[in-house]
């Protein structure tokens, strides 16, 4: 399949733009003005959350040359026969599974060509295209923090060491299903579906037509399912001082290039430079936060004024959650880390790995509030605007349906932090 | 429902096979598409594939993809190239969806519209083009279609016309536009 091309609208290419380079800027001016030496804040530069995101997304490009997502998303539309209510479970379903552990950004490129063939043969209304997409962000971001792998948040906690991968993953897989479960089924109940059953199975039968003879390239998707098990399971049980995961990303991206190749499959090295840009942005800016002392200070006034270290945590996980909508989870992500590391270190230091969930947790609460808080928001903005549905699904129609993504998200995270810590 | 970007991606006889299959479907789509039943879309099908088999020609330019007729040659085992064409404002997601929906056991080439298919010549190669046919002498077929079967004009070989509803049927009123019969030097239409 052809990489795709995202057509943002110029006003945003230049504000993401912008925002990369104010960044940067911003935060190096700081570092001379206040005398702070950029080598020693780049020693500790988290290279290897870029490493692991690289990679994901290149072994994520070899997963898309198989046929498989399409194939998937295909049958899932036929088994959905059309209904509004099952599109929405199977294809939420789906992008969990995805997002938990390839790149979410590809994944809902490749699969939402199929969505709005399949969208645009059934009855559509702007209501039912808001519900529908906002559920889809909103478990992105969940399938995103259910694995140490699926998204920027986690990998950055992944790698602060507060946690191990299975420690991670073994605790947030069940909350965040369990999360994903309750907004597919909150959405679903509003969802009604009134369109006669002949009609939808019209545009199914149509759907099927477009893509009756898709090849699948079986050899070559075994091949990397079991390289990407053997990834799954170092990372899961081989000590991180020794193999750091971003080691075996690229070990495990370099074997399963290497067989595809093999098997005679171009291999593409087309990556989404803008995000790497963004995120190492927002690295280095929290890097120079971090120096500044700012971060330990509030962590000290936190710590100075909540003694029960469940209601500590609480007030950071609100903290965490709303900085992460407004600025979007990238920056709240890397810039409350090292309050999140000081508090494992010290009050909160027995629950470190229950601490480093509800940190994902909030993240992935606050990710969902605002269209502008993920960046898979506004690649699905942009890509409806160009799909001719023939309704938009901006900012301010997404609003409503992201405060009750936030707040199923933040219920449950909070709930379950207080059951559990 | 968009149907005649689905006409544009599988070509007309696909989409009437499916839709003949659906009575409120049909019904719905009545503006867009001719009320046939699915028996005679395929056997048309049938009957065209053969008729293009039967012209000798080893290269078939596509004005639209047609996968039935596609299927069928394939079950053929005809042993040419099936060249498909591309209109320039086709959706880069369409394009891909026909890339990769195209029959097994058929060799094939898709180009994009204003490109000339490599050893293409009036004797081993034909234009074919789909759509219907109204009282003998209006020819309607799709926009992007009609403008490309203009562009390949000149072509001095076989430029064949497919129709795929019955004679004297009514012809649709939305998404189809008219065609210069002065196009094409052959016309196949159903014998049924």
């Amino acid at each position: 399949m052809k990489q795709e091309v995202i057509h943002l609208s110029p006003p945003l290419k230049i504000i993401s733009f912008l925002l990369i380079a104010v960044i940067f800027v911003t935060s190096a001016s700081y570092c001379m003005i206040m005398n702070l030496p950029i080598a020693d804040i780049m020693k500790n530069f988290q290279y290897n959350v870029l490493v692991i995101l690289i990679s994901m997304e290149l072994f994520t490009n070899l997963i898309v040359e198989t046929g498989i997502m399409q194939v998937i998303a295909v049958k899932l539309a036929l088994r959905s026969n059309g209904n509004k209510k099952a599109v929405l479970v199977l294809f939420g379903s789906m992008m969990f599974v995805i997002s938990s552990f390839l790149n979410n950004i590809t994944a809902v490129m490749i699969i939402l060509p199929v969505i709005f063939v399949l969208l645009k043969a059934v009855d559509l209304t702007q209501k039912y295209v808001r519900i529908f997409f906002g559920a889809l962000l909103a478990i992105c971001n969940t399938g995103g923090a259910s694995s140490p792998i699926g998204d920027f948040p986690a990998i950055i906690i992944m790698t602060s060491g507060i946690t191990t991968f299975f420690d991670y993953l073994r605790r947030a897989m069940p909350i965040f299903l369990f999360t994903t479960m309750a907004i597919i089924c909150y959405w679903s109940l509003k969802i009604s579906d009134k369109e006669s059953r002949e009609l939808q199975s019209l545009g199914v039968n149509l759907l099927r037509a477009r893509h009756k003879h898709i090849k699948l390239d079986k050899k070559l998707l075994y091949a990397l399912c079991v390289i990407f098990t053997i990834m799954f399971l170092t990372w899961s049980f081989a000590p991180q001082e020794i193999i750091p995961p971003e080691v075996v990303a690229v070990l495990g991206y370099a074997v399963a290039a290497a067989v595809s190749a093999l098997l005679g499959k171009k291999i593409k090295l087309t990556i989404d430079f803008k995000a790497v840009l963004t995120i190492a942005s927002f690295l280095f800016m929290a890097g120079v936060i971090s120096a500044t002392g700012i971060l330990d200070r509030m962590a000290f006034i936190l710590k100075d004024n909540i003694s029960d270290p469940r209601l500590l945590l609480i007030t950071i996980m609100l903290i965490t959650s709303i900085l992460s909508g407004l600025c979007s989870a990238g920056p709240a992500a890397a810039a409350m880390m090292p309050v999140i590391i000081d508090l494992c270190q010290t009050t909160l230091s027995s629950q470190s790995h229950w601490v480093a969930i509800a940190y994902a947790a909030s993240i992935c609460a606050g990710s969902s509030f605002f269209l502008w808080s993920a960046t898979a928001g506004f690649i699905l903005s942009a890509k409806i605007e160009n799909a001719d549905l023939g309704f938009v699904w901006g900012a301010g129609g997404y609003l409503k349906y992201g405060l009750v993504n936030y707040v199923i998200q933040m219920i449950i995270a909070l709930y379950a932090i207080i059951l559990l810590v | 429902m968009n149907i005649m970007s689905t006409v544009e991606e599988i070509g007309i006889l696909e989409t009437l096979k499916v839709v003949a299959a659906n009575n409120a479907g049909q019904k719905m789509l009545a503006t867009h598409l001719p009320i046939v039943s699915k028996d005679y879309v395929e056997i048309l099908t049938l009957n065209l594939a053969e008729a293009l088999f039967n012209t000798g020609k080893r290269k078939l330019l596509l004005i639209l993809p047609e996968i039935a007729l596609l299927e069928c040659l394939a079950e053929m085992n005809w042993r040419g190239k099936a060249i498909i064409l591309l209109p320039f404002d086709m959706e880069v997601e369409s394009k891909e969806r026909i890339k990769s929906n195209i029959p097994a056991g058929i060799e094939t080439e898709i180009i994009d519209e204003g490109a000339y298919p490599s050893k293409f010549r009036p004797d081993n190669g034909a234009i074919v083009c789909t759509g219907m046919i109204q009282n003998d002498f209006f020819y309607y077929t799709l926009p992007a279609s009609s403008r490309m079967m203009g562009q390949y004009r000149q072509f001095n070989g076989e430029k064949l016309f497919l129709s795929c509803c019955p004679k004297y049927s009514k012809i649709p009123e939305t998404g189809w536009t008219y065609c210069d019969r002065e196009c094409f030097s052959l016309i196949m239409e159903d014998t049924l």
